[in-house]
């Protein structure tokens, strides 16, 4: 389990090395995310340009991947973004990650540039660059089919690019199976411009278990802890799409862009509906829950074609946010946006604040190609993904993401701009919850609904109840400032190990109360990998890991004054909603607080730099051993 | 009476926690390639194929097996391999209808499902109810159905029910 090996492969050159990863780095970093973000920030010096050889594609697979461990399958990835210039770190499902621990790798670190489109063909320990000329132009689906039939093997697993990361679109995604995508900074874009088209890999060895009887009682007792709660048999049922109607109701959910925080009650999009165009249930690698809801595509090119549903976000981002609430054509733009390789949510927030723009007269026939961008004009979006997918006209204006955006609109559209560091809003309408706002604010890879989000917050618990789960005093209104700093560095650090034990977070205490946390993840990792930690290590691990990525962002120059939300937040107030949720917008001065809150909870300056002292706590700046002579 | 597990594709979400139970119990550690079953996935359409071994009631490789090293069990009714008459020529693997029979690369030998000793842990552990450990000419007219294809299929060589 622990002799996994990491292998550097320099696409420039053709060099590839490998080795053992060294157990000093496992005892302090864990593995997937944890020592992604040690290697970014040690291999990699600042201000590289993200889409340069230089840049580094970091591609891991967590420590209990491709055991019996509940939702163990998630293989990480990062590298500079090119859409935010920080951590690019994200992850993705599916069956990737597994395979390659099972072939002997637990990361790859990928450098240089290839002169001509290359994949990478992994056999167990052997590692080939082969050519790929003909898979470029081929969108992810042939190219995982073509590469599938070349070595004559279904049980290979590929990771890729379509189109969109072909063209560099710097919010490309990379992605494997039908629906697994990493989603959001554009990653796809670093693999596309070292001309590497995909990554297959086929693995026959084995992964030692520490105490195999253990471990499989224990996968039972953590799958009936996480079957007991309503939450996730929701969850599994609906997939998390079935927040859609949740939130609505709630007034949480983006409208128009951001102009409203509810669409009608009574419409197209909503849960049951998608019942209709149903066609299975679906999971990633060792996961009870299958959350993935495959359904069919109900018309155009590809009419009853295979697809699965992204996260709620992406459904979200191409609905309500461009003011649309025909659930067919989301269907069908979803399937277009996966087809070419580009992420939903960020191409629906796009395309919302182009059609926002044009509303207010910023945008008009002139600067769009002549198309007519009004609210929930269906056609506009669909030729919207496909002109920013292959960067035609308008479309490449945008394909850069927000700040090219920007610019070529001109300075007044920077208000409807909904970003945080360059990358979108999660789909949520976030002005009456401080905690989900601080969590997108504050995050290392931008406004990232994944890297904390407290949902627990919104139950409105009773205090004790809360207080016994947290360890710390906490506040049951979803509304209050108070003690907001404190509940978000909790989840980030349990997202974080998460992360980097490659475990789903669904399968966390993300959402419900009762799903593990870190005492059973101590145990996991025990009986799994025989590594001896305690609840405060591994709490301590997640702080090192998390502060490293916010010491790479520093080291590009983003510090407190980034971490706030969009100027509109703190102006304008909710017009719908519950009570609780409506009239509500975010203040600038209890913001403030709750950031020194935030900070000091994680022992960063009140400028949001981590203090000398917290780098020497988590032996974060300490010479350790270098994996390779780069 | 014996029992024998019945798969349901329909109902398979494609996790292979089947095959990764089954590894961590027979080889001590996770490894699908030494899994006893195996699901057959298929990207493009999201269908998922569990297969393992069914203890047909006259099994091809027993028929084959040119050292008798596969029997049937006279207790507990499933296939069973002797290990001391294999001789490894891999017939059985090449025979089987279901791809029941899989080659073990690290231990240099044939491997296939013992039903566990009559507690089969990949029954235990699949969530979504797409395999079943019951006993085989119970009155459930699917399988029965299903039965009667395969063996019209196969030309009536093989009958995975008494």
């Amino acid at each position: 389990m622990l002799k996994q090996k990491i292998a550097r492969i320099n696409l420039s050159t053709g060099d590839i090395r490998t080795g053992v990863t060294p157990p000093m780095i496992r005892q302090l970093y864990l593995g997937g995310r944890g020592i992604d973000a040690y290697l970014l920030y040690n291999i990699m010096g600042p201000g590289i340009e993200p889409l340069s050889p230089e840049n580094v594609l970091l591609i891991s697979a967590g420590l209990l991947v491709g055991t019996p461990v509940p939702g163990a399958n998630r293989c990480h990835i990062s590298g500079k973004s090119p859409l935010t210039g920080l951590v690019g770190s994200m992850h993705l499902g599916g069956f990737f990650a597994s395979e390659l621990r099972f072939a002997g790798y637990d990361h790859l670190i990928i450098t240089g540039k290839s002169s001509k489109p290359v994949y990478l063909w992994i056999n167990d320990e052997s590692i080939e660059i082969k050519e790929a000329s003909h898979l470029w132009g081929n969108n992810f689906y042939e190219t995982q089919k073509l590469i599938k039939d070349e070595h004559g093997d279904n049980e290979l697993k590929v990771i890729g690019i379509g189109l969109a990361g072909e063209n560099l679109v710097k919010i490309a995604s990379i992605m494997t199976g039908t629906g697994n995508t990493t989603s959001q900074t554009g990653m796809g874009a670093v693999m596309g411009a070292k001309n590497l088209k995909a990554i297959a890999v086929r693995g026959t060895h084995e992964l030692p278990i520490e105490h195999t009887e253990k471990a499989l009682s224990q996968y039972q007792q953590v799958n009936s802890k996480i079957r007991g709660n309503k939450l996730s048999n929701t969850l599994s049922q609906w997939g998390n799409v079935a927040y859609l109607d949740a939130l609505n109701r709630f007034g949480l959910l983006r409208a128009n862009n951001h102009q409203s925080n509810q669409i009608a009650t009574k419409n197209d999009l909503n849960t049951e509906n998608i019942k209709g165009h149903f066609r299975g249930k679906k999971s990633c690698m060792g996961c009870p829950m299958s959350c993935i809801i495959a359904y069919n595509v109900p018309w155009g090119p590809h009419q009853g074609s295979y697809q699965e549903l992204p996260d709620f976000d992406g459904l979200a981002a191409l609905s309500s946010i461009c003011g649309t609430q025909d659930l067919t054509s989301t269907l069908v733009s979803i399937d277009l946006a996966m087809r070419l390789g580009i992420d939903a949510t960020n191409v629906g927030n796009l395309i919302g604040f182009t059609m926002e723009c044009y509303e207010k007269g910023i945008a008009n026939r002139k600067n769009t190609d002549g198309m007519s961008l009004h609210w929930g004009n269906n056609s506009a979006v669909l030729t919207l993904i496909e002109k920013i997918a292959r960067r035609d006209g308008f479309g490449d204006k945008l394909a850069d993401g927000f700040g090219s955006a920007i610019e070529y609109l001109g300075k007044e559209s920077e208000y409807y701009a909904m970003q945080v560091k360059g990358r979108p809003l999660a789909s949520t309408d976030d002005r009456p919850i401080p905690s989900f706002a601080l969590g997108l604010a504050t995050s290392t890879t931008g406004a990232d609904k994944l890297t904390s989000r407290p949902w627990i917050d919104l139950f409105e618990l009773p205090q004790n109840v809360l207080e016994n789960m947290y360890g710390f005093p906490c506040h049951s209104d979803f509304t209050s400032y108070q003690y907001v700093g404190k509940m978000v560095w909790h989840h980030e650090l349990l997202n974080v190990i998460c992360d980097s034990l490659g475990i789903c977070r669904f399968l966390a205490h993300y959402l419900p109360i009762g799903n593990p946390g870190f005492e059973e993840f101590k145990s996991l990792i025990r009986n799994i990998s025989g590594l001896e930690l305690t609840t405060e290590q591994i709490q301590e691990i997640g702080e090192r890991i998390y502060t490293t990525e916010r010491l790479f962002n520093q080291r590009e120059g983003k510090s407190s004054k980034d971490d706030w939300m969009p100027e509109r937040l703190y102006l304008e107030i909710t017009t719908q909603g519950t009570p609780e949720t409506k009239g509500k917008k975010l203040n600038k001065d209890k913001w403030a607080q709750m950031l020194d809150e935030y900070y000091a909870q994680h022992g960063w300056d009140q400028a949001g730099n981590p203090a000398d002292n917290t780098k020497r706590r988590l032996e974060i700046d300490e010479a350790l051993p270098p994996f390779f002579d780069f | 009476m014996y029992k024998i597990i019945t798969l349901d594709y329909t109902k398979c979400t494609g996790c292979r926690i089947c095959e990764i139970v089954c590894s961590t119990k027979k080889v001590k550690a996770s490894n699908p390639a030494r899994s006893r079953i195996h699901v057959i996935r298929f990207d493009v359409d999201g269908t998922n194929v569990p297969m393992v071994c069914e203890h047909c009631d006259k099994a091809p490789c027993i028929d084959i097996c040119p050292t008798n090293a596969l029997s049937r069990d006279k207790n507990q009714g499933f296939t069973t391999i002797d290990y001391d008459k294999c001789i490894f020529c891999k017939f059985c693997v090449a025979v089987c209808p279901f791809g029941g029979m899989s080659i073990d690369y690290t231990e240099k030998r044939v491997i296939k499902c013992d039903l566990c000793q009559g507690d089969p842990i990949c029954v235990k552990f699949c969530e979504p109810g797409a395999l079943r450990f019951i006993e085989p000419n119970s009155t459930d007219p699917k399988i029965s159905l299903i039965s009667e294809k395969l063996s019209e299929a196969l030309g009536g060589s093989i009958n995975i029910l008494s």
